[in-house]
């Protein structure tokens, strides 16, 4: 009897060792192309990349501009620059020297529709009526406040924008001028440097940004800063799919289903964040269908958010020319 | 002096003969050391406390043969009286100590000197060794899931937490010896940490203790009594535990005992290997490959835990120092990733507790005790992520910014409260100073490190104006660097009609302190603005008590009844709330009441002990402040608790049943007020003991959740019938599980 017991307790005092796992096998991708892009971990970068290339055409700072300028001919909307989740209040005042504090900012500020739709943005038709904008400039990716501006657009011409500013709490005015340029879908302007500057590529040279936006939340209503990917404005068109493996979708699935000129067609919703293990975790069952400004489809779909060491911001994807 | 001859004995027992008497245990024949022994006669009456070895000597003359009474009492043992003739100088009288039964427990928390329950001013419960062996309870969490009033959560990274009285953990304190136990994660100390393997009984106090024991002690008061001193020169024990879910404990303890030093030394290990909802009973891990079975719902765990306790007694005094330390390891091995299944996120929560205490208690002179402690704690809680390639198995340590996270706390702190007990006098008191000084250091505090100092002192006093009736008012005043301290006072009454009948009513003042967190916290990001307040006050509550006992010896059966009605009221409740337009911040706006009734009975009868409880608890429901809802939400909870002693085989059978009533409540979805709930739940354990060669070996064997309760369903009924009701569960327990525990006991006298 005491020896059975002695036995059982030595079963329970070696048993209890933690196991050793054993590798998994590696999953066959098959024929595709896998591309990782670096955004930083703290998301601070834009990448502007091209599909047929297959290559980074540039990259930025997302604190490099504050206000992308439309440049066809006819072009008067002015964006913000949404990845630094900036805000635009539009006072009633016609006089830039009169505004100098934020009031009403608060309380009334907006964001550009994450859609990018021209008629829906923040500043909106100022031509209209013609007032001083307060801009909140947003935050930099550590969380820095940017500054407050207050402006007001001057002229717009088949050539330039003008605009007057100067920072909401200081005296001095100054002069923007931005010169349209048709390469482009958008000239920026920067109001730390006080200069426009070309940041998002030639409009034929791209077809996705992965950048930060700033997202509409309903229910309650409240603006979010996501992570994810927009599309070029300039004729791409991004198909959704729900509803079939990345592996079978061919060019059949281009027929019979909307497409989308939406910015943000593609979007943030690819991967879901998890407040349980504060994980990004991949969909797998959303893939889509680029349709670029060449004409040629792709289908593609994200594998990772994550690199190798586990940082996150490395938006990593599987794409193939259909 | 009322006596001249009580002088003249004095005088004379330098120089007359010695008669010895020794105090001893009926039960098992050993000494009771420290016992006091009462000697009178007509003329005199004095009091001796006995050695170590129960001795006592007391002068007398050869020849004396008038009537003396001995009276011999100590702690945990029955008062005894006996007349005896003359004085025998050649033989040493044994006197032997009746010990009280169970029905009856001594205490010490909140207490001037150690005191028996039915006599303490404020109701105690005792949950004792005999409880926690047959429940076959590792820790407090196994062991308080048969509490009455205690409601149990689980989070399987965080631990176990608790709510008692309806009021969440942050409101209860957690002692070990007297001594804070500090660690608390959104609030909650995680009970699961606290090992069983070296305690002697839990002191379970519902209502505040806040003048003794200071902030946190608003809902309650646990205070965890480790293994006393023993009189023998040495025990080895040894025991091991195995449960089906896949538990493997082991731990050892040595005390020793030379003349008037005492040394105790034990350690140990608890090993769980996961369990997920499915899993079989009986399932032996083994290597398996890195598929979605690595992930599991509870997880692997592993803890190492060391003890070292010494005691050096002196005088009437005790004086020793007891160290723990603690380790444990939580694995959480993480799913697979989609879409590849390639790679997994894993973490490891590391948590430390590195607890020492000295502490000096005892009689100071005949009127005067004193209970000191000085102890210094240590908290840490590391989380590490890595990044797994699961096809090769190589391990990164992840660089993003949240997931390596350090937490730090540390606690020094001091309390010594000096009694002044006269068992003639109407009026006792109690003295006393408590001072805390934390740090606690981690990525959200302001700076990453803040520190908040308390300094209190109390004083309590009891007041008999009759001997049936106590009235014990207190008070404790205290300076924080932190915050503004409130005035924290305390009534409590205890009226004995007779020997049967016994009403106790109480108003406590308890108080929660505001974190370092909530008074610290910094979060700000591109999406929050959360920060603390340093501007909060405390969290305080008026707590009213009422209880009726009645006990009975009916023949050979002896009857408990209590019956216990609270309210609390708390006010000033710290809650995080929208501050501004962009800002978070935790305010003093709050309020939250609960209140209830407890019945209970206890039966002992030859070998059949019989408890039964029930409950009925209202919890404050905040809606109801805008909203057109009950004021309370109640919940019912039972208890049954039967066990049967076979006293020739060595067998006990015992079951532990507790209902946990339905928990409702109410939440607004949409600017709608929906019902909600948490199902209610049935726990049952059943155990057989058995002891083996002259009680060296136990052995038990038992089913834990025998209902097999595993996740809690959490619903959201609908509001009108139109929307669709939505569910979701809680893990709440691992399942039927089967364990079976071996303890080895060797001792030498």
């Amino acid at each position: 009897m005491m020896r059975l017991l002695v036995i059982l307790m030595i079963t329970v005092l070696f048993y209890s060792c933690q196991k050793k796992e054993l590798p998994a096998p590696a999953f066959d991708r098959g024929d595709v192309i896998t591309t990782q892009v670096d955004m930083g971990s703290t998301y601070k970068d834009q990448i502007w990349y091209s599909l047929s290339e297959n290559r980074i055409v540039s990259t930025n700072h997302k604190t490099d501009w504050d206000l992308a300028f439309e440049c066809s001919v006819s072009g008067n909307h002015i964006f913000l620059n949404g990845s630094k989740s900036m805000k635009v209040y539009k006072t009633t005042s016609t006089d830039l020297s009169s505004v100098n504090d934020t009031t009403g900012l608060e309380a009334n500020s907006k964001a550009d529709t994450p859609s990018g739709k021209q008629d829906s943005t923040a500043i909106g038709s100022w031509m209209d009526s013609n007032t001083v904008y307060i801009i909140n400039r947003g935050f930099s990716e550590t969380g820095q406040q940017q500054g407050y501006v207050k402006m007001m657009i001057t002229s717009v011409s088949a050539t330039q924008f003008l605009m007057e500013y100067g920072d909401v709490f200081g005296t001095q005015t100054l002069q923007g001028v931005i010169h349209k340029n048709e390469d482009y879908n958008f000239v920026m302007f920067s109001f730390t440097t006080n200069q426009s500057l070309v940041i998002e590529p030639k409009k034929t040279e791209y077809d996705l940004c992965f950048t930060v936006y700033t997202h509409f939340f309903t229910n309650p209503f409240q603006y979010y800063q996501v992570t994810g990917v927009l599309q070029n404005h300039y004729h791409t068109r991004v198909i959704r799919i729900r509803d079939k493996p990345f592996a079978d979708i061919g060019i059949n699935d281009t027929l019979g289903r909307p497409s989308s000129t939406d910015r943000n067609a593609i979007g943030y919703d690819w991967k879901t964040f998890s407040l349980t293990t504060n994980l990004f975790t991949i969909n797998p069952a959303y893939c889509y269908i680029i349709n670029d400004a060449k004409g040629y489809y792709y289908k593609l779909h994200f594998i990772d958010f994550y690199n190798t060491s586990g940082i996150k911001g490395f938006p990593k994807f599987e794409f193939k020319k259909l | 002096m009322k006596y001249p001859a009580l002088l003249l004995v004095f005088f004379l027992s330098f120089f007359g003969q010695a008669q010895e008497i020794q105090i001893l245990s009926v039960t098992d024949s050993l000494p009771v050391p420290f016992s006091t022994l009462i000697v009178k006669n007509k003329l005199i009456s004095f009091g001796k406390t006995a050695d170590d070895k129960g001795k006592v000597r007391f002068q007398g003359s050869e020849g004396d043969s008038s009537l003396y009474t001995l009276i011999a009492q100590a702690v945990g043992f029955e008062k005894f009286t006996k007349e005896v003739t003359g004085i025998d100088l050649n033989h040493t009288r044994k006197i032997y100590l009746k010990s009280i039964s169970a029905l009856s427990e001594v205490v010490v928390t909140s207490q001037y000197v150690p005191t028996r329950v039915e006599q303490s001013v404020q109701k105690i419960q005792v949950i004792d060794k005999e409880k926690i062996q047959q429940m076959g309870a590792v820790n407090l969490k196994d062991v308080l899931s048969n509490q009455l009033n205690v409601r149990l959560q689980q989070d399987n990274i965080l631990g176990s937490g608790m709510s008692l009285q309806g009021i969440s953990g942050e409101n209860i304190k957690i002692l070990m010896d007297g001594v804070p136990v500090i660690g608390r994660l959104n609030g909650n100390i995680d009970l699961s940490q606290i090992n069983l393997n070296n305690v002697e009984r839990i002191e379970f106090i519902e209502g505040p203790l806040s003048v003794q024991y200071g902030s946190n002690a608003l809902a309650g008061t646990i205070n965890i009594i480790t293994k006393n001193p023993t009189t023998k020169k040495i025990i080895v024990g040894l025991t091991t535990y195995y449960e089906s879910i896949g538990t493997y404990n082991i731990n050892a303890d040595v005390t020793s005992y030379l003349k008037k030093h005492q040394i105790q030394v034990s350690g140990g290990r608890n090993y769980f290997d996961g369990w997920n909802p499915g899993q079989k009973a009986f399932y032996l891990s083994k290597s398996h490959i890195a598929d979605s079975s690595r992930f599991k719902q509870w997880k692997p765990k592993e803890q190492y835990f060391f003890n070292l306790g010494y005691q050096y007694s002196f005088r009437k005094l005790n004086l020793g120092f007891k160290s723990t330390y603690f380790d444990e390891q939580i694995i959480n091995r993480g799913y697979p990733r989609a879409p590849y299944a390639e790679s997994a996120f894993d973490d490891y929560y590391n948590t430390k507790r590195i607890d020492n205490h000295i502490f000096l208690n005892g009689k100071i002179t005949q009127r005067w005790s004193v209970n000191a402690l000085t102890a210094y704690n240590y908290y840490s809680r590391i989380k590490k992520t890595v990044y797994k390639d699961l096809t090769t198995l190589e391990e990164v340590l992840s660089e993003n910014s949240n997931d390596q996270d350090t937490s730090n706390f540390t606690l020094f702190m001091s309390r010594a409260s000096f009694t002044h007990v006269r068992d003639s006098s109407k009026l006792n008191y109690e003295l006393g100073y408590d001072i805390n000084y934390e740090s606690a250091l981690g990525k959200r505090i302001d700076h990453q490190l803040q520190y908040m100092g308390d300094y209190a002192a109390f004083a309590t006093l009891e007041y008999k104006p009759i001997s049936s009736l106590v009235i014990k008012p207190g008070l404790r005043y205290s300076y924080n660097t932190a915050y503004n301290t409130p005035l924290t006072p305390l009534l409590n009454i205890k009226y004995a009609v007779n020997s049967r009948h016994t009403f106790r009513a109480s108003y406590a003042r308890g108080f929660r302190a505001p974190s370092l967190k909530e008074l610290y916290f910094v979060f700000v990001d591109i999406n929050h603005n959360i920060v603390g307040n340093r501007e909060l006050k405390s969290e305080q509550s008026n707590n009213y008590t009422v209880s009726y006992n009645y006990r009975t010896t009916v023949n050979s059966c002896r009857f408990k009844f209590d019956a216990n009605v609270f309210y609390n009221d708390i006010f000033n409740l710290i809650t995080l709330a929208q501050t501004s337009a962009t800002q978070y911040s935790y305010i003093n706006v709050g309020k939250y009441k609960t209140m209830g009734i407890q019945l209970g009975t206890t039966m002992k009868w030859k070998r059949l002990t019989l408890q039964t409880g029930v409950n009925y608890t209202g919890r404050y429901n905040q809606l109801s402040e805008s909203e057109s809802v009950p004021t309370f939400n109640y919940s019912p909870e039972a208890q049954i608790n039967p066990s049967y002693k076979f006293i020739k085989q060595k067998i006990t059978l015992s079951l532990f049943y507790k209902y946990n009533g339905k928990l409702p409540g109410y939440v607004l979805v949409d600017n709608t007020v929906k019902q909600s709930s948490i199902s209610d739940y049935h726990l049952l354990d059943a155990t057989v003991s058995k002891l083996f060669f002259a009680d060296r070996v136990s052995l038990s064997i038992g089913c834990k959740n025998i209902g097999d309760v595993k996740n809690l369903n959490s619903n959201l009924a609908s509001g009108g019938g139109a929307h669709s009701a939505s569910s979701s569960t809680v893990p709440f327990s691992t399942g039927r599980n089967y364990f079976i525990k071996l303890s080895f006991n060797f001792s030498q006298q």
